[in-house]
């Protein structure tokens, strides 16, 4: 079951290792290298943080507030939301890594704020820092990896 | 209370989320639970002493509205139940030992339940419905039963939600309640049960039947399979002792066998998901349970029969089961779609306060339209990074307000940005652009403001107020050679200054001015020329300037006074203005002349250098040169996608503008990104086939290339002044009012030297031409040099380089800081009191006052410790 449905707030603490916590062991000074090279963004109630199609390479870090994820439905490709999200999340990660239009409409539910990593600022960090992109990258990947897997999981169980 | 500010609830939310919409107060629920509880106690009491009225009030009267309860509003009994009560008590009152429940007992607890239900269920046909006894002692045990798990077990999972018979009927009945009310006993959750309806009321029953589990969720349709058919059983089987109790169990069995048969029957053959047979099991079972006992609770009631109310109470419950049954059915897509979806990825507690934490540091809002983009900038940053840090589109060149690639207009806030230096204003002057517009590279952030990127939003400027200059009404006509800054800004000048005279402007290139300075991003980008030219078509026409582009001035006749164009026109002069530039220097190498080998001076030759690479699809480049040009050339070439050498005659990259130290810290982001640098390197030649194929080195070495970029320097354009005969040294020789030995030919920029130096640098280009343009309509001004300033344009690096950086005598003091975790090194240069030249590596914030305090020559010596201590920003109370 998704985590955002039954999302125990003491497994939360005890489960660390939680597998799609992106750079669970990373200290702190590395999280602020990371903001030093992101931009911060502020949202109000109703901007699209990211918009379907969009061809931009960034992930996403939503420091505060929530936004809802909206995805093009049926034959009008009116935009539905499938989801919120809040504060701790990271969004957008895999038009980061594949540089595909994005998939998605994020929109701001309420004001809020949200670091964000543009490619061009990750190649940056990338020279400066090789050790911290390279953590970033194998981490996004095994984050990857696991929906992946999960995903196989989901079809293999329910679908007939 | 007002929710107002609360974020609006998810499609399926927890009980923390609909708490905090929630209206009630736990107080008020604490309550009902102390009254329930007495409640009980006298009901047993009651059972006990007065059972004929106990049996009445507890079967016939209360025990009928459960299921209608647990139907509507299942979160009331949820918080009421005078069980869950007592199973909460140690909780509350911190005498619980908290156990997890051991996995046997989380699997086996339902099933056990359900079974215990059954067995009550149906015992009451022959026991509890007639004995205030046995129905005492079974709420009793029930009690006891709730209070003894909530003591060994953690939260409720020693009773409500798990062994406790009516759970799995609420569990059925409470998939889709039509009144949510949130659970008020957990305070905090501490994840005693799997799929807890109590933490997530909505999706609780379809987790189940989704769960990865399999026995978990057979268990749940076992128990809705058996349900309906149970529930026909009970009110259709004659009590005992009309059966013996044994055909009674029998009879059960048999109703349940054919519930569960055609339920799978149906599971197999209905090619619908198994919740909408679940559902559908739930909505016959709870009709049945109401088909039969409305008409006795209506007769408990009122002590008669009265058709028509049961009919319509009937049909009320099949009204709301029908609503129910279309709401459960609709949240089930919805449901899917969100265990379909990806999940999040999330960031730990710890770094989401970093993220936090980084947001306090006093930073601004930059608002850009039309984009709504908002951006948290931290003080003193500039627009324009900003800008580009958030790929907008806005073009760069000097990165120091004398260009006008990056014209931006202030909505808002124009006094939260630092305030406007001559140089960007004269720029915003040539522009022709008002009081709202600014440079983006000049606007340090203080504080909000909202910046729009298209330039029509801009005032125009004040009308050129030129009556009272300054001007000589001999002169009729002006000649300017050269359509690069130098040239146009001579132009703009001359007519400031003299509203009559025609201008006459020169270009050998075929664009209009453009900007030189960028002209790397054509190596890289896919935009072309557009967004390169710095003024609008109109500029020439609007100044009464006649522009000959893509026109070459071959000769000039001093003693006739003329310009021949190469198309054989004649341009007379009474002032001559030489702003011709300079070209790339080629130093002399064997295979000079092989096609891949290029130089980067006009925008036409980082064209034809990107066409190339296309061409040949080529994948290495050698760049001979470590300057400026060179690396600029590199990354853009590295952008590109090629493997770039650099080679460096001398031990360190950009020598003019870089110490050893500093020149290190370039090397280490620069080989970071991917690109190679060789040092030591001298260039002999190049060989290959047809092609550029091999650099060669004096030393022997040898590196494949399919494009070679030399960039070698300049060599100032001087050959139309060899023709006059003027004195010519690296460029032509000029004094303080730019003129040349002939008094009335003047020379400016790149072509010009002025007290021994070429610079070769774009301001003192415009400085020069301004100086020129004045003398040239009749005026007088003289030319003071400048500090030079240089900027590196490679992304990732912040690096100015002011003025002169070794130490020449004794005397002079050398300040360095340097913080190699942050690649950050400053270094002053202090001569006399005075700083003399700068290099900021990775500091951009401290540039502007460092340069207004060289500029105004300021002593520093009382800031000198602050200064060794790196604390620069003390400058600030100096200028
Ligand atoms: C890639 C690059 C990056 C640079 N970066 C910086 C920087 O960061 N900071 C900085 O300060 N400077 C920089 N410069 C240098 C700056 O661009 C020059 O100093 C400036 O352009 C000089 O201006 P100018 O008008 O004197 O000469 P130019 O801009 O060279 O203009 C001269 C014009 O005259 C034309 N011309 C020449 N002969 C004739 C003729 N016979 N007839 C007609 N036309 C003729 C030429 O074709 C040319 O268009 C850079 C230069 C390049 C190439
Ligand atoms: S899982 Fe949490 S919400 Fe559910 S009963 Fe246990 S403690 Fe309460
Ligand atoms: S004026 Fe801003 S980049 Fe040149």
């Amino acid at each position: 079951m998704p985590r955002s449905f039954f999302d125990y707030p003491d497994q939360a603490e005890t489960k660390p290792a939680d597998d799609l916590v992106l750079l669970p062991h990373w200290p702190e000074d590395k999280w602020a290298l990371l903001v030093k090279h992101g931009e911060i963004l502020g949202f109000q109630t109703g901007d699209d943080v990211i918009r379907h199609g969009d061809t931009d390479r960034s992930f996403f870090i939503i420091i505060e507030g929530a936004l809802e994820i909206l995805i093009p439905r049926g034959h009008t490709n009116q935009l539905k939301r499938t989801q919120t999200t809040e504060a701790g999340a990271v969004i957008g990660e895999q038009a980061f890594l594949d540089g595909k239009p994005r998939s998605a409409t994020i929109r701001a539910l309420t004001q809020g704020k949200l670091l964000r990593v543009s490619a061009e600022a990750f190649d940056v960090l990338a020279a400066y820092q090789p050790d911290l992109a390279r953590d970033i990258l194998f981490d996004l990947a095994r984050i990857l990896s696991v929906k992946l897997r999960h995903a196989n999981l989901f079809i293999a169980h329910w679908v007939k | 209370m007002t929710n107002t500010s609360l974020p609006p609830l998810p499609p399926f939310p927890n009980y923390t989320q609909l708490r905090a919409h929630s209206r009630i107060p736990l107080a008020l629920w604490s309550a009902l639970r102390v009254v329930s509880v007495a409640a009980t106690l006298l009901l047993i009491g009651l059972l006990l002493v007065e059972p004929q009225t106990g049996l009445i009030v507890f079967w016939s009267i209360l025990v009928p509205l459960l299921p209608a309860v647990f139907f509507i509003a299942p979160g009331l009994w949820r918080n009421i139940c005078p069980l869950a009560a007592l199973n909460q008590t140690p909780r509350v009152f911190g005498f619980t030992r908290g156990w997890t429940a051991p996995k046997w007992w989380q699997e086996y607890s339902y099933v056990v339940g359900f079974v215990l239900f059954l067995a009550c269920a149906s015992s009451r046909k022959w026991l509890f419905n007639d004995d205030g006894l046995a129905s005492g002692l079974l709420i009793a045990g029930a009690l006891v039963g709730a209070f003894l798990g909530g003591v060994l077990f953690k939260g409720k999972s020693g009773w409500c939600s798990s062994l406790c018979p009516l759970y799995p009927v609420q569990r059925v009945y409470n998939q889709t309640p039509l009144l949510t009310l949130p659970n008020s006993h957990c305070t905090p959750c501490v994840g005693c049960t799997k799929n807890c309806y109590d933490f997530n009321p909505g999706v609780a029953y379809l987790a189940d039947l989704y769960d990865d589990d399999p026995y978990y969720s057979n268990y749940r349709r076992f128990f809705v399979a058996v349900f309906p058919g149970f529930v026909l059983a009970y009110f259709t089987l004659p009590d005992p002792p009309a059966l013996t109790l044994a055909s009674l169990y029998w009879g059960f069995g048999m109703y349940m066998l054919l519930s569960v048969g055609v339920f799978f029957l149906l599971d197999i053959f209905l090619k619908v998901t198994t919740n909408k047979i679940t559902a559908l099991f739930t909505a016959v079972a709870f009709n049945t349970y109401y088909w039969f006992s409305i008409p006795a609770w209506l007769h408990t009631i009122s002590g008669a029969e009265s058709q028509a109310w049961s009919w319509g109470l009937r049909g009320a419950v099949l009204v709301a089961t029908g609503v129910w049954l279309a709401r459960t059915y609709a949240k089930e897509q919805p449901f899917l779609q969100h265990i379909m979806q990806p999940e999040e990825t999330r960031v730990t507690v710890g770094a989401a306060r970093v993220l936090r934490e980084a947001t306090k540091t006093g930073s601004a809002e930059v608002t850009f339209l039309p984009q709504e983009l908002r951006v948290l900038v931290e003080p003193n940053r500039t627009v324009l990074e900003t800008a580009e840090g958030n790929n907008l589109p806005l073009e760069a060149g000097c990165r120091m307000g004398v260009c006008g690639a990056d014209p931006i207009v202030i909505l808002n806030g124009m006094e939260n940005l630092s305030p406007i230096s001559d140089d960007e204003r004269s720029t915003l002057e040539r522009l022709g652009l008002g009081a709202n517009a600014r440079m983006a590279c000049m606007c340090r952030v203080k504080g909000a403001v909202s910046i729009s990127l298209h330039i029509q939003d801009a005032q125009p400027a004040a009308p050129i107020a030129s009556a009272n200059a300054r001007y000589d009404e001999t002169i009729k006509q002006v000649v300017i050679i050269g359509n690069g800054i130098g040239g146009v800004t001579a132009a703009d000048y001359v007519r400031r200054n003299h509203p009559l005279c025609e201008i006459h402007l020169i270009g050998r290139e075929k664009h209009p001015l453009y900007n030189r300075m960028a002209i790397t991003r054509l190596i890289y980008g896919r935009s072309a020329m557009s967004g390169l030219y710095l003024q609008p078509d109109s500029w020439y026409d609007e100044r009464k300037i006649t522009v000959w582009l893509n026109t070459r001035a071959a000769h000039i006749r001093p003693a006739e006074k003329f310009v021949e164009l190469a198309t054989g026109e004649h341009l007379p002069y009474d002032r001559l203005i030489i702003a011709a530039g300079s070209e790339s220097y080629m130093p002399p190498i064997t295979g000079d002349g092989l096609p891949g080998i290029f130089v980067v001076r006009e925008a036409e030759d980082a064209m034809e250098m990107r066409a190339y690479v296309q061409e040949h699809r080529c994948r290495r480049a050698v760049i001979a040169g470590g300057g400026l040009l060179g690396l600029e050339a590199g990354y853009a070439l590295h952008k590109l996608g090629l493997d770039v050498s650099i080679l460096e005659r001398s031990s360190w990259l950009l020598r003019r503008q870089l110490d050893e130290r500093g020149s290190q810290f370039l090397r280490h982001y620069l080989e970071g990104l991917g690109m190679d640098i060789v040092t030591h390197a001298e260039l002999e030649g190049v060989t290959g086939e047809q092609r550029a194929q091999t650099v060669q080195l004096k030393d022997g070495r040898t590196f494949d290339c399919d494009v070679l970029v030399v960039a070698a320097g300049i060599q100032p354009n001087i050959h139309l002044a060899h023709e006059l005969g003027l004195e010519i040294d690296r460029g032509i020789m000029v004094d303080e009012h730019m003129r040349t030995q002939l008094p009335e030919v003047f020379a400016v920029g790149d072509a010009a030297q002025f007290n021994g130096k070429v610079l070769g640098l774009w301001p003192v280009a415009v400085e020069q031409a301004k100086v020129a343009a004045i003398n040239a309509a009749g005026g007088d001004a003289v030319y003071r040099e400048i500090v030079p300033v240089t900027a590196l344009k490679v992304v990732g690096v912040e690096l100015t380089s002011i003025g002169r950086f070794e130490p020449e005598t004794d005397e002079e003091m050398v300040i360095t800081v340097e913080d190699t975790a942050a690649h950050q090194y400053r270094k002053l240069l202090i001569a006399q009191g005075k700083i003399v030249g700068a290099i900021f590596l990775g500091c951009p914030t401290d540039v502007p006052v460092v340069t207004e305090v060289i500029k105004r020559e300021v002593d520093v010596t009382p800031h000198l410790d602050a200064l060794r201590a790196g604390e620069w920003q003390v400058l600030a109370s100096a200028v």
